[in-house]
C-alpha cells in the first residue's frame, strides 16, 4: 500500500472521499495483521 | 461505506462509527464507546433534586431536552411534569436566564449538565451576574479524570483512546498527555466525520505498534494545543473541582465541577432545603453501567431491543439520542454496515 498516514492528514478536506476511506481501511487492517486492539472512544457530547 | 448528508442528531464518534458501519470494516479493532454522553452519566441524585424542586409552586426547572426522560432516584423530569411539576425544556442556559427575568416572582433552576463543552457557557452566564431568582443544579463533569479512572480500574485492557473533538476544543491537547504516558495508552483527538475516525484509528494503531505513548491531534483544524484559553479562564473563575458521582461508574476523583464560594448564591442545592435519598440502583436487568465502562456492547444487554427501546427506555443509554444504546438501536449494531 505504501500509505503514509501523515500525508493522509493533508487530505483531511476530503471528508467523504470513498477512495481515501478504502485506503485507510486497508491500511488499518494491514497495520493490525492478526492482532486485535481495543480502542475506547469517549463521547463528550453537548446535551441538546 | 455509505455517505449521507442527512445527519440525524449530533455527529459523535459512536454515531459515526455505527451509522457508517466502521466496525464492520476494521474488524481487528474493537471500538468501544466509553463514558458519555453526559446525560447517560448524570447523577440520579441530582436529577431527583431537580424533580423535587419542580414540584414546588414557586419554582420553574429548566432542562435540555435529552435530560427530560432520564430517571432520578425515583422519577424523571418528564414524570414530574406529568404529575404537575413545572418543567420547561430549553435550548440554552440563556433561555433559562430569560425565563428568570420574565418571572421575577418565581425561582428558576437550570439543570446545568455537560462536560467541558457546556461548562464554559454556564460559567459565562454566572459571570454576567444573572438575576437573584436564577440558580443551577451543577452537574458538569470532566473527561480526562474519568479516562484515567477507567485505566486505573483496569477492568478492560484499553490499548488506546480516541478523544472527543468537542471537549478537546476547550481543554486542548495537554491534559491528556500525562495520562497517555503514565498508562502507556496512546490517544488521538479525532473529528467526527468518517474519515476523521478512520485517520484517527490508523494513527492510534500505528502509535500502539510503535510504543508511542503520546497524544496526536487529528482534529487540528479545530482543536488547538492550548485549547480555548478564554473558556478555560472562565471555568477556573467560577468552578472548583471535586470527586463526582457518575451514574453506572461510581465516584471518580477530581471529575466534577462545583461552584466556587463567591458563586454559591446561584447554587440551587444550597439555596433550597433539599432532601433526596442518595441510594440508587440501575433498573433490574439494565446493564448501562457496563456499557458506559466499555465492558459490553449495547446489544449484549439482555434488555436491548426487547423491553428497552427509545420509546420505552429502561436505562439512561437508551434515553438520550447520543446514548450508545439508542445509537445502536436506531442505526444498527453488531458491526453491521448499513
Amino acid at each position: 500500500m505504501g500509505v503514509n498516514v501523515m500525508e493522509l492528514l493533508d487530505l483531511i478536506s476530503k471528508y467523504r472521499d470513498r477512495k481515501l476511506a478504502e485506503k485507510l481501511v486497508a491500511y488499518i487492517n494491514r497495520l493490525c495483521g492478526e492482532d486485535r486492539f481495543l480502542v475506547m472512544h469517549v463521547c463528550g457530547t453537548q446535551p441538546h | 461505506m455509505r455517505h449521507t448528508a442527512a445527519l440525524s442528531g449530533w455527529p459523535t464518534h459512536e454515531y459515526t462509527i455505527t451509522h457508517f458501519g466502521i466496525r464492520s470494516l476494521i474488524s481487528k479493532v474493537d471500538l468501544r464507546a466509553g463514558p458519555g454522553c453526559p446525560v447517560c452519566v448524570a447523577s440520579p441524585v441530582k436529577v431527583q433534586e431537580a424533580v423535587e424542586l419542580s414540584m414546588r409552586n414557586d419554582v420553574i426547572v429548566t432542562t435540555f431536552g435529552d435530560m427530560f426522560r432520564v430517571k432520578g432516584t425515583r422519577q424523571s423530569l418528564m414524570e414530574a411534569k406529568s404529575m404537575g411539576g413545572n418543567v420547561v425544556v430549553v435550548y440554552s442556559i440563556w433561555d433559562s436566564v430569560k425565563l428568570a427575568l420574565n418571572n421575577p416572582d418565581k425561582e428558576v433552576v437550570h439543570f446545568a449538565i455537560g462536560f467541558e463543552t457546556t461548562a464554559p457557557s454556564t460559567a459565562a452566564v454566572l459571570l454576567e451576574k444573572p438575576p437573584s431568582n436564577f440558580s443551577i443544579i451543577c452537574t458538569h463533569l470532566l473527561i480526562p479524570p474519568v479516562m484515567e479512572f477507567l485505566l486505573r480500574l483496569g477492568e478492560l485492557k484499553i490499548d488506546g483512546f480516541i478523544c472527543p473533538g468537542h471537549v478537546s476544543t476547550i481543554i486542548g491537547v495537554k491534559p491528556y498527555r500525562p495520562i497517555a504516558k503514565r498508562f502507556r495508552a496512546p490517544m488521538v483527538i479525532a473529528g467526527f466525520e468518517p474519515i476523521d475516525v478512520l485517520i484517527g484509528t490508523a494513527m492510534l494503531i500505528q502509535m500502539i505498534r510503535e510504543g508511542h505513548y503520546d497524544v496526536f491531534n487529528e482534529y487540528a483544524r479545530v482543536v488547538k494545543e492550548e485549547g480555548n484559553v478564554k473558556a478555560q479562564r472562565m471555568m477556573k473563575e467560577v468552578f472548583d473541582i471535586y470527586d463526582a458521582d457518575w451514574r453506572g461508574i461510581g465516584r471518580v476523583p477530581n471529575s466534577g465541577l462545583k461552584l466556587k464560594s463567591e458563586f454559591e448564591k446561584y447554587d440551587a442545592e444550597l439555596k433550597f432545603d433539599l432532601e433526596v435519598e442518595e441510594s440508587y440502583e440501575m433498573p433490574p436487568g439494565c446493564r448501562c453501567g457496563d456499557v458506559l465502562r466499555g465492558l459490553i456492547m449495547p446489544w449484549e444487554c439482555p434488555l436491548f431491543a426487547r423491553t428497552c427501546n427509545p420509546l420505552n427506555p429502561v436505562g439512561p443509554c437508551m434515553v438520550s439520542s447520543e446514548g450508545a444504546c439508542a445509537i445502536a438501536y436506531k442505526h444498527g449494531g453488531k458491526g453491521n454496515s448499513l
